[in-house]
């Protein structure tokens, strides 16, 4: 099963998914299912953060996928792949190779089980309608797609309450309020995924 | 710099991308901007739900539920209002292409009808009939009783509630015996229940369909007395008990599907008892669930009637069942096989 992690470019995808990680105790971020005979690379958490998380939209083009356990303590048991995408931008790309990631990216949405669309909780959807319709047009997909939760990352900045309240109100869903930096929120993270993944798997 | 720029409509903003596989590659190409791109797949989620790379669960079209809906013995009021519902939601997924206003909030049910007269079974083909049509991204039941939804101290029916809700995400909440949540009166938990379910169809508006299941007229009052709920059901699906004949029809459907016949005489016998039994007492007696189970111990007394008899046994003679093993009122334990009746 595979939960990716959508959003726009900057919202904080890739910083959440690796401090996400670290909080559920995985040491070392690798990609999912190595070939045996190849030796991958994986990252120490510190790592990854310096490899895939950057203050400029859409530098990291092959984002991250690892996979994690959700049972308490464990490294065993059943395990659910989180992957990254690349941001989603409006308007048009001018560079191929962001336009392939974002191509690719939108390929494991289209095959993903439970969708964790990131959005940016310091930037006040009113302010730009660009992004708010990338933002709806996202959240409509998603979840028809699969069971999906919006969460609203840098939640410990100030503003972040009142641009949580307009998410609400625009995309109707629920919002998760959390902070990659912080790790406020993260428990409910995990409960959410947790529960979903315990009600789709067969 | 030469060649054209990402963005340019060479082909006139007429075309459409076909499939899902089409508008990644016009993503890549720059034909189509990524925000169009999802407005597309979104269009084409209803059409081909089952696109792109990875696994997927297999999503049964809507024709497939459909089918197994008009299969089902009976229930003509019932596949009358799934047809509208299906084009109905068609309807509105268009108009949704073309922008205009469209209005799939309305979606939550009730069933009503005696026990065993196919509500379950409907409710699991609509899910996913509901998958199909683009409206339920799961389509999956969550059954439930008043059990599963009330606690047993203040807050843990809400959390309770919450739970099962969240469970049902994306497919069907069916409550059977809903009315029983309104049964110990205002202090009861069950009202804590009701407000829940309230709740969760404002703050999950379209990511699940809740079906309310009972009794005919347990259900009209229930509605009534909660007008929250009620105002909030757009569809009343009433199952009809089913005839006699239809018994019969359930019974030759459920003999062959386990590989076994029913002799002529069989058949004969059990319409001319479940007309009998018809005219004696309403509301039980055109239940499903006794046609089942009297087809169940049938194939027990086969059993132990070819075993008394000897072998060797024909082909014919193991798949047959006979009046005396279907007989109701014949054979000794009967009793344990109850009429369906709620005690
Ligand atoms: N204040 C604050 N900043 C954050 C938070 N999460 C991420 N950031 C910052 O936001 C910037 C973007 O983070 P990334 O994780 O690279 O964002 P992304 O969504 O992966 O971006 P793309 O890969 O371009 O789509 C970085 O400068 C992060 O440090 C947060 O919770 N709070
Ligand atoms: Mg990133």
């Amino acid at each position: 099963m595979e939960a990716v992690f959508v959003g726009r470019p900057n919202v904080g995808k890739s910083l959440l998914l690796i401090n996400f990680c670290e909080y559920l105790g995985i040491r070392r971020l690798g990609p999912v299912d190595p070939h045996p005979k190849e030796r991958m690379p994986t990252w120490t958490p510190a790592e990854a953060r310096r490899r895939f998380v950057s203050a400029f939209p859409n530098r990291v083009l092959e984002p991250l996928a690892v996979a994690v356990s959700l049972v308490p303590g464990g490294h065993s048991g059943p395990t659910l792949v989180l992957r990254d995408t690349p941001g989603i931008p409006t308007g048009t790309v001018a560079e191929a190779a962001v336009r392939q990631a974002v191509a690719a990216g939108l390929g494991h949405l289209l095959g993903a089980s439970l969708i964790l669309h990131v959005v940016d909780a310091t930037a006040d959807p009113e302010t730009d309608p660009q992004a708010q319709a990338v933002d709806a047009a996202l959240w409509a997909l998603a979840r028809h797609l699969a069971p999906s939760v919006v969460v609203a990352n840098k939640a410990e900045t100030e503003g972040a309450v009142v641009a949580i309240r307009r998410l609400r109100e625009q995309l109707g869903g629920p919002v998760l309020p959390v902070s990659a930096v912080t790790r406020l929120g993260f428990r409910d993270l995990k409960r959410w995924l947790w529960e979903q993944f315990q009600a789709a798997r067969p | 710099m030469s060649g054209p720029r990402p963005g340019d409509r060479r082909d006139g903003p007429s075309q459409r991308p076909a499939s899902a596989r089409e508008v990644l590659f016009w993503v890549e190409e720059g034909r189509l901007q990524p925000v169009e791109a999802l407005t597309h797949l979104r269009r084409m989620q209803a059409v081909h739900p089952a696109v792109g790379p990875g696994p997927r669960p297999s999503n049964p079209s809507a024709d497939q539920a459909m089918d197994e809906l008009e299969r089902l013995v009976g229930l003509e009021p019932v596949k009358a209002v799934v047809r509208e519902l299906r084009a109905f939601v068609e309807i509105q997924r268009r108009r949704q292409e073309v922008g205009l206003k469209t209005d799939l909030h309305t979606l939550h049910m009730v069933f009503s009808g005696s026990p065993g007269t196919g509500k379950t079974t409907v409710a699991r083909i609509l899910a996913r009939l509901l998958q199909g049509l683009g409206v339920l991204p799961r389509g999956h039941l969550v059954e439930a009783e008043r059990a599963d939804l009330v606690g047993e101290y203040i807050g843990h029916t809400a959390q309770k509630t919450r739970e099962l809700i969240r469970r049902a995400l994306g497919g069907v909440l069916f409550i059977d015996e809903a009315y029983s949540l309104a049964r110990g009166g205002d202090k009861d938990f069950g009202r804590e229940a009701i407000d829940a379910l309230v709740k969760a169809m404002e703050d999950y508006r379209d990511q699940f369909v809740l079906v309310l299941a009972g009794y005919p007229t347990e259900m009209e009052w229930f509605l009534a007395t909660n007008p929250g709920l009620g105002s909030r059901v757009a569809l009343h699906l009433v199952f009809p008990d089913y005839s006699p004949a239809e018994l019969v029809a359930i019974a030759r459907q459920m003999v062959r599907d386990r590989q076994y016949l029913l002799t002529r005489e069989a058949e004969a016998e059990l319409a001319r008892y479940l007309e009998r039994r018809g005219e004696q007492s309403r509301g039980w007696a055109g239940n499903g669930r006794f046609v089942r189970n009297l087809v169940e111990r049938a194939i027990r007394r086969q059993a132990v009637r070819l075993a008394q008899h000897g072998g060797p046994y024909s082909r014919e003679q193991l798949m047959t069942l006979t009046w005396s093993d279907l007989d109701p009122e014949g054979g000794g334990e009967w009793r344990r096989y109850s009429w369906g009746v709620p005690t």
